[in-house]
């Protein structure tokens, strides 16, 4: 009775994760679907795999990792959408490494882009919805940002921005990302 | 003895252009560094210093531009009004919604050559928060400059086919039940 | 010892320091205030003016150039290059001609401008092809022949 609750709540998980935000993920391949089917008084749950068509074969299948699989290593960045939405749950938060194989690096340097990516408005809205009849005595400010290394709410202003050789610096990226390939003609800065 | 020919030349040259940028989800440090070439009149081969040859510069969605990093927070204005305790400083984000241009023109502004031909230059910039703007400057504009910065793509704006086109990059062990 | 010609000297003497400060004063006659008149204020306004005259002879050339650079640039932007690009492109095509030649020619033939940036910008495209391809030269392409150094 337990295990069929938690399935229960798992199935509105999923529901809702579909519904929200009119964008919903695509079906997984090799991976269990949750089915309740109701015939009059009884409710069938049952754990469908779903077998898709196979996936490509990766140009390095000797690789390690999906991401050197696929000879992506420093080829992405916060853009990159399609790739980032591979990793993470209908959440929004980051799939655990255990599951998705990536190396240590890989992981954080894909948990980077995934936040920055959200901060830019890029991935759908991943928040959990506000109470019903809940409404916000002061909207707040649309601002379009881009490469936001640090959450909003915990940088504060520079009031003093020092001297002119001693600049106080604004972050901008993360220096995760340094070894990225650069097809411009300037290094990145990560202080502005 | 100058003729007619010369002088329609002579006007034909140093006629003023009207250039259309859209400002939005730019960075405004791009945007001025677009718009001063234009000010200035660096565009054109006959450039001097001297003669005031630069165009106008017409910038839309001001409201929309974009800043890399936390610069909305970071970033600080600071200016005095000369009185003593007269030093203020607001940050991006309360100038923004003060004056949705004021952050551009700040921007252009700095960037200008410091000279008693700055303040007419900035009567040639004209800088609208939405991207209305009046019928009379509307014929006037020529060319519509490209943007700095190449908008990404959001997740929704993918059509489903992109997206199913996209390869998988893993595949989940058989057992795992994704949320 | 009779100093005969002593008067005649004194008022040589005079005439020639009013001269000499007359001669001064010639440098001085445009200037504003009481400088273009009484000399002690000239002398300093001119030695001034002429240590500025030498620094400008200098300066002008400097000035001139960072001009026509300013000029060049406008006019490759508007065949969409950067100035340095177009020149160091030109120097490997071995057009030797100098930035005052190519700012007239930005300004009173654009037609030859945009054909040297046209060729700037294919020499460019071969020196990217032969970084990135194989190294084989490609055929039938004249930037390569006027190679000799």
């Amino acid at each position: 009775m337990a295990a069929s609750s938690a399935l229960r709540s798992g199935w509105r998980l999923l529901v809702s994760g579909l519904l929200r935000g009119g964008w919903s993920r695509t079906p997984v391949r090799g991976l269990r679907q949750v089915v309740e089917v109701t015939e009059g008084n009884t409710t069938t749950i049952e754990g469908k795999i779903i077998d898709d068509i196979k996936a490509p074969v990766p140009p390095n299948p000797s690789g390690q990792f999906p991401i050197c699989r696929w000879n992506l290593k420093y080829k992405y960045t916060y853009e990159d959408v399609l790739l980032l939405s591979q990793f993470i749950r209908s959440d929004g938060g980051m799939l655990p490494r255990r599951i998705t194989g990536l190396c240590d690096e890989e992981h954080k340097k894909i948990d980077v882009c995934v936040q920055m990516a959200h901060r830019a408005g890029l991935l759908p809205n991943h928040r959990p919805p506000l109470p019903e009849g809940h409404v916000p005595k002061k909207p707040k400010p649309q601002l379009n940002r881009y490469l936001t290394r640090f959450s909003i709410k915990s940088v504060k202003p520079i009031w003093k921005k020092g001297q002119r050789w001693n600049k106080v610096p604004m972050p901008v990226g993360h220096p995760a990302l340094r070894d990225n390939i650069n097809y411009g003609m300037k290094p990145f800065a990560f202080y502005h | 003895m100058a003729s007619y020919g010369k002088a329609a030349q002579q006007w034909a040259t140093f006629a003023r252009t009207w250039y259309l940028l859209d400002g939005r989800m730019q960075p405004p440090g791009k945007l001025a560094a677009i718009a001063m070439v234009r000010l200035q009149g660096k565009h054109k081969p006959v450039y001097h210093p001297l003669s005031d040859c630069g165009d106008h510069v017409v910038i839309i969605n001001t409201k929309h531009i974009a800043f890399s990093g936390n610069k909305w927070e970071q970033k600080v204005y600071s200016s005095h009004t000369g009185y003593p305790g007269g030093f203020k400083q607001v940050t991006a984000t309360q100038l923004h919604q003060k004056d949705p241009t004021a952050i551009v023109k700040l921007a252009i502004y700095g960037m200008l050559p410091k000279n008693l031909l700055r303040r007419t230059m900035m009567q040639r910039l004209h800088l609208f928060p939405e991207d209305v703007i009046p019928e009379e400057m509307q014929m006037n504009l020529v060319e519509e400059l490209q943007q700095p910065r190449t908008i990404p793509k959001r997740l929704d704006e993918y059509a489903q086919e992109e997206i199913d086109a996209f390869p998988r990059l893993w595949t989940p062990p058989r057992d795992y039940w994704l949320k | 010892m009779v100093f005969l010609s002593a008067p005649c000297w004194i008022r040589v003497r005079l005439g020639d320091r009013f001269w000499r400060k007359q001669e001064v004063l010639q440098y001085a006659r445009h200037f504003r205030g009481r400088k273009n008149r009484c000399y002690s204020l000239a002398i300093r306004a001119v030695r001034r003016a002429f240590v500025r005259a030498t620094k400008a002879r200098q300066q002008k050339k400097r000035d001139m150039r960072t001009l026509w650079i300013t000029r060049i640039e406008a006019a490759a932007l508007e065949h969409g290059m950067k100035y340095s690009v177009l020149m160091g492109n030109l120097c490997k095509c071995q057009v030797e001609l100098n930035r005052k030649v190519l700012t007239d020619l930005a300004i009173y033939e654009p037609k030859t401008f945009k054909s040297l940036s046209a060729l700037a910008k294919r020499r460019r495209e071969e020196g990217i092809l032969a970084a990135v391809g194989d190294g084989e030269e490609p055929k039938g392409i004249f930037s390569r022949l006027v190679h000799y150094y």
